[in-house]
């Protein structure tokens, strides 16, 4: 697709980027840049410390995540295709997962008194402090990490393989040395930098794992805006944050431009020798990551059917699906869930309209200015949004505006692989044959890429139903959604309530992924 | 029909459904929460308010649906973690120009600081004011923004299972260096009231006594903080932890119910002389309160000796009202007439000043 930056698309594309990202996440930093303000936020100790704990944590999970998702993409080419899929399909539900089921989950098998650190206590520290945020960072990630290598290695020619098998005599280390790492380094850069990313601006792990003692600088935007209302304080915060942030989304575009485009349908080749151990090994390996990702979703899913000490009960779901006024929430349950179907739809409506402007006309600038978007955390955005368009639009235009510009990137890349798939003839034939612009796209694209659609769809879907930050600042009781809600029900105590939550948000994330799960094989 | 006119079509009928969506989730009162009629108080307050006693449901009644009874106004209630929580929405609300909340109840004597700073109440004297006792408006707001309705200490409440009364006996913040430091669990100050009331607690005895630097106390014993004071008690009684920062109150609560001594509570002393942090919590009108009148009888009505007789078993603490009589188990709970309250030597006007750095320096201390 070439850069037309004079035609109307692309005019309407930039206008779109401006109105709905550049200008609210301007407008959330704007406040803070001032000498004075950021002198005022650098001068506290507890910034600074925050700075750096955001700092440890990060490069800690990431190195964590990115390690054990790329020996977990090595071991799924041993296995056959099939289980491979089903592993994939499951890590993506993980990497989806809303954060406050991750966080419930992980206080039910790792914290005080949790299922597994009862029974090895050792585990305690991955339920709270500075383990706790780590542990919830690497499993959000290594589904990431996993799946970036894989497809990387997927990409690798099995001629090549071959050859240097035979040239070094069946030994294992040559191969890891002159194939895998070479073709896998590129993505185990990049899955590193956005790992890095996304758990240096993590908002509600520390939140709730980690206590005053470890707070991200994510934790205290919120809390100089929502406890203080310091908007400067806020906002010069957010700059901090961004200065680091946009470092690292230098380095993934320059890891990412290098990876391989991602193939269609290939098998991946067996880059490690077919031999006993190897399998044994990587089946040991792939149990073990599957484990830690489904087991924190699993021991939600049990708790949101016990009353602590009292056995079975369905209470939790009565009370998320009461139609009655809701003490806890400030609406009613049955409400909530409307809410939250009802933006996941729109999200998706608008996610697709404009992603399909983006990835049609949009070419390589507008590529460049998302992939910047990386670099804003989802406050920033949130407060920029409340600065510019609070008074004007309401709440729940905002929560839209929000969960769309959190899903873009991910139903951008996946409209532009469906848009890439149409033929270069069937391109041809239809330009001679006089469609064009708006008419191209119609009567050619659209209907050729329906496939990518429906996995952007499902992915702005997903995306919308597990946001939690910009919606815990944006929303007021009314338009609460059930992210949102589990943290309510956890601030009264009611555990099956808000393990109840948990488990209806995870199941319609859940059955939509797995759904489309060879559809999204595709896509990843 | 041609593809095109497929697409357009579905998007237009998205589009619509969107719409409509938008105006049924916005405009249809039986769901949306909020009530426009007259004839309801909209009532904040905290998830634990008169939640411990024998019979919560039936006390519950008895306060809320009681009072529409008596007057035909219905009570809409919001419960939050924690006061503090509850503040901050408050806030927010007047803020944004949006209030919702009529009467807040569990404003502690420092929030109201706070709260008055931020312009969020409103004052207002209600017809039974005699009934409380005059020296403790005079100590939480003499101005009447909001109007006491409990009263209590501050303590380290501890579980005898795992810690001897003799660990405990002639206290001090000291003591909690090494093995009693690593089982205290604390509130934290920014979210929960009972959390800034020990914060103070801690302060005046280091500032006002000791003379020492209060934030190496933090630094050194660092405590587990948590959000709220129900996820404190949580972790004290699932044994996790097992002192607790809560309520001079409390022994009476477990002899009341267990007839057991088995929680007991115990203040930091200095030169013998146990020292407390007294804790007010009021009730107000929130400013702009969409439903004034019907706010300021339910102000009467929650002071009144009918509501007040049923704070000490419920809420377990002393009742602001005098004309209340104190059930027997109070026998166990400490009286804050009985001891020293660092209150007195640190004024409102002292924590008002200073507020704001000292939680700014608690973060810091708390987060090295």
């Amino acid at each position: 697709m070439r850069v037309r930056v004079l035609d109307a698309g692309s005019a309407i594309a930039f206008l779109l980027l401006i109105t709905l990202i550049y200008a609210p996440a301007i407008s959330g930093l704007a406040p803070g840049l001032s000498v004075a303000e950021l002198g005022k936020v650098l001068s506290q100790d507890f910034i600074r410390r925050a700075f750096i704990f955001s700092l440890t944590q990060a490069s800690i999970s990431a190195a964590l995540a990115t390690a054990i998702g790329g020996i977990a993409a090595i071991a799924l080419t041993t296995i056959s295709s099939k289980a491979a899929s089903i592993i994939r399909a499951l890590a993506l539900l993980s990497f989806m997962a809303p954060p406050m089921i991750v966080v419930s989950g992980f206080t039910a098998l790792y914290g005080r008194g949790g299922i597994l650190s009862l029974a090895i206590p050792p585990l305690r520290a991955l339920g709270e402090g500075f383990g706790g945020v780590v542990a919830a960072h690497v499993f959000y990630n290594i589904p990431l990490a996993m799946n970036l290598v894989y497809s990387t290695l997927v990409a690798v020619p099995s001629e090549l393989v071959d050859a240097v098998r035979i040239y070094s005599g069946g030994r294992l280390w040559p191969v890891i040395k002159r194939v895998v790492i070479p073709y896998a380094s590129p993505a185990l850069i990049a899955s590193y930098a956005l790992t890095f990313i996304y758990c240096f601006a993590s908002f509600a792990v520390p939140l709730t794992l980690g206590g005053p003692a470890y707070s991200t600088l994510e934790v205290y935007i919120y809390y100089f805006y929502r406890m203080l209302f310091d908007y400067g304080a806020a906002a010069a915060t957010a700059t901090v944050q961004l200065a680091v942030l946009a470092a690292a989304t230098v380095l993934f575009t320059l890891a990412y431009t290098r990876l391989p485009p991602p193939p269609i349908g290939r098998r991946a080749v067996a880059v490690l020798p077919g031999r006993r151990y190897v399998k044994a090994a990587s089946v040991a390996v792939l149990i073990a990551v599957a484990a830690y990702l489904t087991l924190p979703l699993m021991s939600v899913i049990i708790k949101s059917f016990l009353e602590p000490g009292n056995g079975f009960t369905l209470r939790g779901y009565e009370r998320v699906f009461s139609p009655l006024f809701d003490q806890a929430i400030g609406t009613s349950g049955l409400r909530v869930i409307g809410n939250t179907l009802y933006f996941a739809m729109m999200t998706a409506l608008v996610a697709l309209t404009i992603g399909s402007f983006l990835a049609f006309t949009g070419g390589a600038v507008a590529d460049a200015l998302l992939t910047t978007l990386l670099a804003i955390s989802p406050l920033t955005l949130a407060m920029g949004l409340l600065n510019i368009y609070g008074g004007l639009l309401p709440a729940p235009v905002l929560i839209i505006f929000a969960h769309t510009i959190a899903a873009l990137p991910l139903v951008i890349k996946s409209l532009r692989l469906g848009f890439l798939r149409v033929g270069r003839e069937i391109a041809d034939a239809a330009r001679v044959l006089g469609a064009r612009g708006l008419l191209y796209f119609l009567r050619i694209v659209a209907p050729l890429s329906r496939s990518s659609y429906f996995v952007a769809a499902a992915l702005a879907i997903v995306v919308s139903l597990g946001e939690f930050g910009a919606t815990y600042l944006i929303a007021r009781p009314e338009f609460y959604t059930l992210g949102i809600v589990i943290y309510s029900f956890r601030g009264v105590r009611d555990w099956p309530a808000s393990y109840a939550a948990s488990t209806v948000l995870l199941a319609m994330s859940a059955s939509l992924l797995l759904l489309l799960s060879r559809r999204l094989e595709r896509w990843m | 029909m041609r593809r095109e006119y497929v697409i357009v079509l579905t998007v237009i009928a998205v589009i619509v459904i969107g719409v409509v969506g938008y105006l049924v989730l916005s405009g249809y009162p039986p769901l949306a929460g909020g009530s426009a009629s007259e004839n309801v108080v909209v009532v904040y307050t905290y998830e634990s308010l008169l939640a411990w006693g024998p019979d919560p449901d039936s006390v519950y009644k008895k306060v809320f649906d009681g009072f529409t009874n008596a007057t035909g106004i219905k009570v809409e209630i919001r419960k939050f973690s924690d006061a503090g929580e509850m503040l901050s929405e408050v806030i927010r609300q007047v803020k944004e120009g949006k209030v919702e909340a009529d009467v807040v109840i569990g404003i502690d004597n420092i929030q109201i600081i706070k709260a008055k700073e931020e312009g969020v109440l409103e004052p207002f004297t209600p017809s039974n004011i005699g009934e409380i006792y005059e020296w403790l408006i005079q100590d939480y707001d003499p101005e009447h923004y909001a109007i006491p309705y409990d009263y209590g200490v501050i303590a380290f409440v501890y579980d005898t299972s795992y810690i001897s009364p003799d660990q405990m006996s002639n206290l001090t913040f000291e003591s909690f260096y090494g093995d009693l430091g690593k089982t205290l669990v604390v509130e934290d100050p920014r979210t929960s009231s009972t959390g800034l009331a020990f914060l103070l607690y801690q302060i005046g005895v280091y500032e006002k006594y000791l003379g020492k630097d209060w934030t190496q106390w933090w630094r050194d014993v660092k405590p587990k903080v948590v959000k709220s004071w129900g996820d404190a008690y949580d972790l004290f009684l699932n044994e996790q932890y097992h002192i607790v920062v809560s309520y001079g109150t409390d022994p009476a609560y477990s002899y009341f119910f267990y007839n057991s001594t088995r929680y007991g509570a115990a203040l930091a002393t200095y030169n013998g002389k146990p020292l407390a942090w007294l804790q007010i919590e009021g009730i107000g009108i929130v400013k702009g309160a969409p439903h004034r009148k019907a706010a300021e009888k339910f102000v009467e009505w929650f002071l009144s000796k009918n509501v007040q007789e049923e704070i000490p078993l419920n809420n377990w603490m002393y009742p602001a009202n005098k004309n209340v009589e104190l059930p027997e188990a109070y026998k166990y709970a400490i009286n804050p007439l009985d001891v020293e309250l660092v209150n007195n030597r640190l004024t409102q006007e002292e924590i008002a000043a200073n507020l704001d750095n000292w939680i700014n320096e608690w973060l810091s201390a708390v987060s090295g």
